[in-house]
């Protein structure tokens, strides 16, 4: 019953948003990802960096992981709830959280 | 983003080194605890290159003990490094002072005027009034009223029919409009007098602005004649003196004659040419030459100067003339009267012009030419014109 209160919430919630016109990385606690062409990605709201190299960056965040894959990428400006990357990226996949937090 | 760096470079910032086995740890345990790190670079497998602001690199100690990362400094920017810099160097910090109290007298001062739209009145007499009305160089821009100066500028020049002033930053635009002139020689305590005609001719146009014309299109006149009276009728005086002023353009005719004999020598040039060279300096001769005899019977010299200044002011310039010797043959040739009747009237045609004013309107030519007992050719050229004849006359009023 527990397990499926978590969806449960977060559908109320999406539909909340739609309802009050709110912006639903607000509402659901997500994260939020702009980009500009292939070469810079602005991602809001994360919890953390996981892993970085030149060629991969992972990011966690609820409810994914945010991997990013390309070369010289570089974290040009990192705050508390924003990061952003350039260089040039390839590809933008969501894993599941090693904790096996999948929200 | 821009702003925040803005503060960093303000407040200072490092660019450092971590060499650690888990530099995303470092990262994220910095970020906890609020440092602020930027441009983060990753070089080989444990070492990240990064910048961080120096009020956050004093608390930069405990991460770095505990993700057992070395951090090394690899450069200082920013102001506080910069002023450090050139802390020692009082002379540069003279020159900035300086430089900054320049450029803030130069925007706050008037640093050059422009005057234009001016022809009659000169620029001189513009800055003058400028000058008297407060605006001159080094007028602080913020005194300038233009709707004062311009009233004051109207006053000062009677001839100003407009001024616009346009202060741009620290140059002043000064756009003069003048008054129409008036009409140039026309004084109204002149005396009065006629129009009389200054040569024999025929009349074509009368252009009558004061007085009385006496004289008809078509009509000839001679030298001396009243064109147009100064004397015009008056509904109570019955009569008054003015000074006539007009236009009377007239047909006249200038001649000219000369005897030419059908003899005469022609040079011929052979095409033998010497040259020598003199050098003058302070006014005397050097010849550049070692045998003066000229090796031409006849010759003709044409002598060219060309000087040569030296660099120095002091040490006057020196003069190089070049003197070339023509070899040229006379012969004695006789013309008939036709081609006596071309050379001179040529020559003859070309007198007359030459004493003609530039306001006189060549109509047409003419050239004749008759044989005296001397076998002469007497060469007659004629010149018709169109021209302005009336010249003023003054009217003796009796008292």
């Amino acid at each position: 019953m527990k397990k499926n209160s978590k969806p449960m919430q977060n559908r109320i919630r999406a539909r909340l948003a739609d309802t009050v016109d709110i912006s639903k990385d607000i509402i659901l606690d997500t994260f939020l990802i702009r980009g500009t062409g292939n070469n810079e990605i602005i991602i809001e709201n994360y919890k953390g960096i996981l892993e970085y190299t030149e060629n991969c960056v992972r990011i966690k965040a609820k409810p994914r992981c945010i991997k990013i894959c390309g070369n010289s990428l570089e974290l040009c400006n990192i705050s508390d709830d924003m990061l952003c990357i350039t260089g040039n990226m390839d590809k933008i996949s969501f894993t599941k959280n090693q904790d096996g937090d999948d929200e | 983003m821009k702003i925040s760096r803005l503060y960093c470079w303000i407040y200072g910032y490092l660019t450092v080194c971590a060499d650690s086995p888990f530099p995303e740890r470092l990262i994220n345990i910095c970020l906890h605890r609020g440092m602020y790190i930027f441009d983060i670079k990753r070089c080989g497998s444990n070492r990240i290159i990064f910048k961080i602001d120096v009020k956050s690199f004093f608390d930069i100690r405990i991460p770095a003990r505990r993700t057992k990362s070395h951090i090394k400094i690899l450069k200082r920017s920013g102001l506080p490094f910069i002023i450090q810099k050139y802390k020692k160097r009082r002379f540069v910090l003279a020159g900035i002072i300086i430089l900054v109290a320049i450029l803030w007298y130069a925007s706050n001062h008037i640093m050059g005027i422009t005057i234009y739209g001016n022809n009659r009145i000169a620029t001189d007499t513009i800055n003058n009034a400028l000058k008297e009305c407060g605006l001159t160089l080094g007028t602080k821009t913020s005194d300038i009223d233009p709707d004062i100066l311009r009233n004051r500028l109207m006053i000062k020049l009677p001839d100003l029919a407009w001024v616009g002033i346009n202060a741009n930053g620290s140059r002043v635009y000064i756009e003069i409009v003048e008054r129409i002139e008036k009409e140039q020689g026309v004084d109204k305590y002149a005396p009065a007098c006629d129009l009389v005609a200054s040569r024999d001719g025929e009349i074509e146009r009368i252009e009558v602005r004061e007085g009385q014309t006496v004289c008809k299109i078509g009509s000839g006149v001679r030298k001396g004649d009243v064109l147009v009276s100064g004397i015009v009728d008056s509904p109570v005086k019955g009569f008054e003196y003015v000074r006539a002023r007009g236009e009377v353009y007239a047909k006249t005719r200038y001649s000219l004659t000369r005897c030419y004999q059908l003899e005469y020598t022609e040079e011929n040039y052979t095409g033998n040419k010497k040259s020598k060279y003199v050098l003058n300096v302070l006014g005397k001769n050097f010849p550049l030459y070692l045998f003066s005899k000229i090796p031409y019977k006849e010759y003709k010299l044409n002598e060219n100067a060309v000087e040569y200044k030296t660099p120095i002011d002091i040490i006057p310039s020196f003069f190089i003339t070049k003197k070339e010797y023509n070899e040229i043959t006379k012969e004695i040739k006789t013309s008939t009267p036709n081609e006596a009747k071309d050379r001179g009237g040529a020559e003859l045609l070309q007198e007359i012009k030459n004493s003609l004013s530039e306001r006189t309107e060549i109509i047409d030519e003419n050239v004749s030419y008759t044989l005296n007992e001397k076998n002469e050719a007497e060469v007659t050229a004629e010149i018709i014109c169109r021209e302005n004849i009336a010249e003023e006359y003054v009217i003796e009023v009796a008292e």
